[in-house]
């Protein structure tokens, strides 16, 4: 359905050219993970990792498509995933979001998504769950392209 | 390795480099650096060049122009300085808790662009000067002192380095602030015009740089220096002093907008 749909978050693109090497990647590539689970649905806002800490929302492509993802985002946050465009039930996700700033009292909240319009979606909910939410913290935005490189990085609250 | 020359030119005073050698205050000046005519001036020379939002290509020619005149033989390059100023931290604005203080210094600069017609009635012997004379008195104290600039001395200064020379020339710039506002107090007081005048007239020039000097230098180098952590701390902790605050930014609001009214008539 969404081959056909022509929006950009679903038409084809061939990637960049990427060097072929056997060689293995060099670096510090250690999982920043810290938590499980991940997906926002099943994320507690009651968890001991959510309470007071800085909170990254990213879109599910995110981590695939950024290179340095864990070292350059993840480290030192906690972390919730979802698709603005696929997943369902999204009306939860901003009383999941609104439980995180008001109950576990996050610092702050990274909202990471690509750089297709229907990612969008993502900032849309968050930005609801703050407005909706009796408490306000500094909110970044951070949009990744399809090449995996960082289009914007910036507070937008 | 540490070159000592080197690092002996990067901790002299940008005054006394600039006395010595006038024409690279004339070069900080071409690339926005005014140096030369900052009253503080206690700067040294690495602060300047790490504070100064330049681009690396600015901030090599100047580099290389002071090595050249003052340790010829040594150069003095970037990548001796503390950047922290990532690519893409540059030209992002203002950090959320940042932008609360720039937001306060809009409503600030709002008064001083009366100032001039509060001086001339004062000087008038206009009776409506004395009493919004004592009305500013009490936005300058319970807004932009107590409220403001102690947001920043105590809160976001602490965070970030305290070695830097920028933060002491910010606390002594307040402090010539309060200096001035106690000569206007004393005036009010003695319903002495003149001085009043001249007090609020000095507290005008001083404070409009002083804003300058925060919205597009200092607070810039501050941002840089906050990781995301810091931001959110701070952010929380200026909300708890406007929550402690009660309505203050709305009754100054409110203050500020019958002030403007009342200038104009």
């Amino acid at each position: 359905m969404h081959e056909t749909c022509g929006c950009q978050g679903a038409s084809m693109q061939e990637g960049r050219q990427v060097p072929q090497t056997d060689a293995p990647m060099k670096g510090d590539t250690s999982s920043q993970l810290r938590q499980w689970p991940l997906q926002l649905h099943l994320v507690g806002p009651q968890a001991p990792y959510f309470q007071g800490a800085d909170l990254l929302l990213a879109a599910d492509c995110v981590a695939y498509a950024l290179g340095n993802f864990h070292a350059a985002y993840l480290q030192g946050r906690s972390l919730a995933i979802a698709c603005p465009k696929l997943d369902e039930e999204q009306d939860s996700y901003v009383q999941k979001l609104k439980a995180l700033l008001e109950e576990a009292k996050i610092n702050t909240l990274t909202v990471m998504i690509m750089e297709v319009p229907c990612c969008t979606g993502l900032l849309n909910l968050a930005r609801r769950a703050m407005e909706e939410s009796s408490r306000k913290v500094p909110m970044k935005l951070v949009i990744v392209g399809r090449d995996g490189g960082v289009r914007q990085d910036a507070w937008v609250n | 390795m540490k070159d000592a020359v080197v690092e002996s030119v990067l901790e002299r005073g940008i005054k006394d480099v600039i006395r010595e050698h006038p024409d690279l205050g004339e070069l900080l000046a071409t690339h926005d650096v005014g140096c030369a005519g900052c009253e503080m001036g206690s700067c040294r020379v690495r602060d300047v060049m790490v504070v100064h939002p330049l681009a690396d290509g600015e901030r090599t020619v100047i580099l290389g122009r002071i090595g050249a005149e003052l340790c010829p033989g040594h150069a003095i390059t970037a990548d001796m300085l503390p950047l922290r100023n990532s690519p893409a931290a540059v030209g992002r604005p203002y950090s959320p808790p940042v932008a609360m203080l720039v937001d306060e210094h809009r409503l600030i600069k709002r008064v001083l662009r009366l100032l001039p017609t509060l001086r001339r009635r004062l000087l008038q012997n206009d009776w409506r000067g004395w009493g919004h004379a004592g009305e500013l008195l009490v936005f300058v104290r319970s807004f932009s002192d107590a409220h403001h600039h102690m947001k920043e001395e105590d809160v976001l200064f602490s965070y970030v380095d305290s070695r830097a020379d920028v933060v002491q020339v910010m606390k002594d710039e307040h402090e010539i602030g309060r200096r001035y506002i106690r000569r206007f107090a004393e005036a009010i007081e003695k319903r002495d015009s003149f001085s009043a005048a001249e007090a609020i007239e000095s507290y005008r020039v001083w404070l409009t740089a002083h804003i300058k000097k925060e919205d597009d230098i200092v607070f810039p180098w501050i941002d840089r220096q906050l990781t995301d952590r810091r931001v959110g701390m701070i952010f929380a902790t200026f909300r708890d002093v406007n929550d402690r605050s009660g309505d203050l930014d709305v009754r100054m609001s409110m203050w500020v907008e019958a002030f403007e009214r009342d200038m104009r008539g």
